[in-house]
């Protein structure tokens, strides 16, 4: 299952004038492969992720993954973020601040229509991986910057996806945390051989 | 207490009496004997405050009791049209909220504009139009008579609130929900619409109260106790020998604002802050 990006572009029209963000990338990721973007604030890594992820329509080119297109600007394909099996970690985190921890983790699941009895074992698993089971009855607001970020991961892989994007996933955490995320990230990565990961960071 | 807090707290009981004053009346009234409110010196108008004053439910219990007047019949017209285009408002405000914040809608801009002149049209200017379609739909003294136009009436308010509350929720939390597998209805239920719960039940707050006390279209499109609600009986409320019932008609308005303040208490303990806090980064 290789994560093939052909000619991808992608242009904003604002007013007036357009900005191409994506230019026309050619990109292979190996199945098991560890791949980072990195570049300088605005050159268009977030917008590869969210082109992947299915937030965006590409103007040209394609994704591909495995046998399946996720998007073909040529052939009119575009698949919906919720039909590619594709997880991604945000930035901002992006927790759902009005459910607890177990309902953040638990929520892939639940919108896929799995049975409660099916969620709250996988949902454990899950936590203990990240290692935030003493947590999963808390809210967003009350956890630290690194809680919140593995919560995030939780949530990512509970449902076992095919490509899995983290976005700038060590930008919002202090220079110890980091170091323990990325050893952590490698950890996860070595454990279940099917991830593609991409991951872009400031360099920093 | 110094002289400035005094001074606020005097304009501010100042303002309190002046708003509350028609409502003590009301229920002073509707709390009044027949008998003492006509042996007031100044007449029916004029419920005694005196150490005399006796309340009386007898008011309360003619209206609530008597098979003639078809007040509980009233309540449940106003009540059940005033939900039912509550409802209807939030449930279609809200996915076109939801579009106009989240997907590229050509001239939304535009559109929200159109839909906020609409509602300056004046009511009265609608009336007789409404007036022959309801009767070519067969609809007069029917409640979708009056909640369908209701529901028109208070859209443009319904989708101009939700959208400034959808625009609060930060991009990221609904671009997450699609990327975890959700619908775009699943992200407006499960995300949008918890979040923005304030937004939505004040939203749906005002619908109600709007089309509770509409009067207008209510005396237009009615014409008997099958639809009509309470603003319109109140007001064509007569007393059996031609004699205006005071008392019945205070006792009646107390009720029916009964359920407006009942309402507003409770929606006003849901109206939290902070929902969004610890959503993204600081």
């Amino acid at each position: 299952m290789n994560l093939v990006l052909e000619n991808l572009s992608k242009q904003f029209r604002g007013t007036g004038r357009a900005v191409t963000a994506v230019n026309g990338i050619d990109l292979t990721a190996a199945e098991g492969e560890f791949l980072v973007l990195v570049g300088p604030s605005g050159c268009g890594k977030s917008t590869v992720l969210n082109l992947v992820a299915g937030l965006e329509r590409p103007d040209s080119g394609s994704v591909r993954c495995g046998g399946q297109v996720f998007a073909s600007a040529e052939d009119h394909v575009f698949l919906p973020p919720g039909d590619r099996n594709v997880a991604m970690v945000f930035q901002s985190y992006a927790l759902y601040p009005h459910m607890t921890v177990f309902e953040n983790v638990a929520f892939p699941l639940r919108v896929s229509g799995k049975k409660l009895a099916d969620i709250a074992p996988a949902v454990r698993e899950a936590a203990r991986m990240l290692n935030i089971e003493s947590i999963l009855t808390r809210r967003p607001a009350e956890l630290s910057g690194g809680q919140r970020q593995r919560v995030a991961i939780a949530r990512a892989l509970v449902r076992r996806p095919s490509v899995f994007l983290l976005d700038e996933p060590l930008s919002n955490l202090d220079a110890q945390l980091r170091t323990s995320t990325r050893g952590e990230l490698k950890r996860l990565q070595g454990g279940s051989r099917h991830y593609h990961s991409i991951r872009h960071s400031r360099p920093d | 207490m110094n002289k400035r807090s005094v001074a606020i707290f005097a304009s501010e009981a100042s303002v309190l009496c002046f708003c509350l004053a028609p409502f003590l009346y009301m229920l002073a009234t509707a709390l009044s004997s027949t008998g003492a409110a006509y042996l007031s010196p100044r007449g029916a108008l004029h419920p005694t405050f005196l150490p005399a004053f006796l309340p009386t439910l007898e008011h309360f219990r003619s209206i609530l009791l008597s098979p003639t007047l078809h007040f509980p019949r009233y309540l449940l017209n106003s009540v059940g049209i005033s939900l039912l285009a509550a409802l209807f408002s939030v449930a279609v405000a809200a996915p076109a909220a939801y579009a106009l914040t989240r997907m590229h809608v050509p001239g939304a801009q535009i559109l929200m504009f159109v839909v906020l002149s609409l509602s300056m049209f004046p009511a009265v200017s609608l009336v007789s139009s409404l007036f022959r379609f309801m009767t070519r739909l067969g609809w007069i003294n029917t409640w979708q008579a009056l909640v369908l136009p209701y529901v028109a009436w208070s859209m443009p308010l319904a989708l101009w609130t939700l959208v400034s509350y959808f625009q609060q929720i930060p991009m990221e939390l609904d671009r997450a929900a699609l990327v975890d597998g959700a619908s775009r209805f699943q992200a407006l239920r499960f995300i949008l619409l918890p979040m923005a719960a304030p937004g939505v039940f004040s939203t749906g707050l005002l619908a109600f109260i709007f089309a509770f006390n509409e009067f207008l279209y209510a005396l237009m499109l009615t014409t008997d106790s099958t639809a009509r609600t309470m603003p319109v009986a109140i007001a064509l409320f007569e007393g059996l020998h031609g004699e205006i019932p005071w008392g019945e008609i205070m006792a009646a308005a107390v009720v029916a604002t009964a359920p407006v303040v009942l309402l507003t208490i409770v929606f006003q303990q849901r109206i939290v802050q902070g929902l969004t806090r610890g959503a993204v980064k600081e």
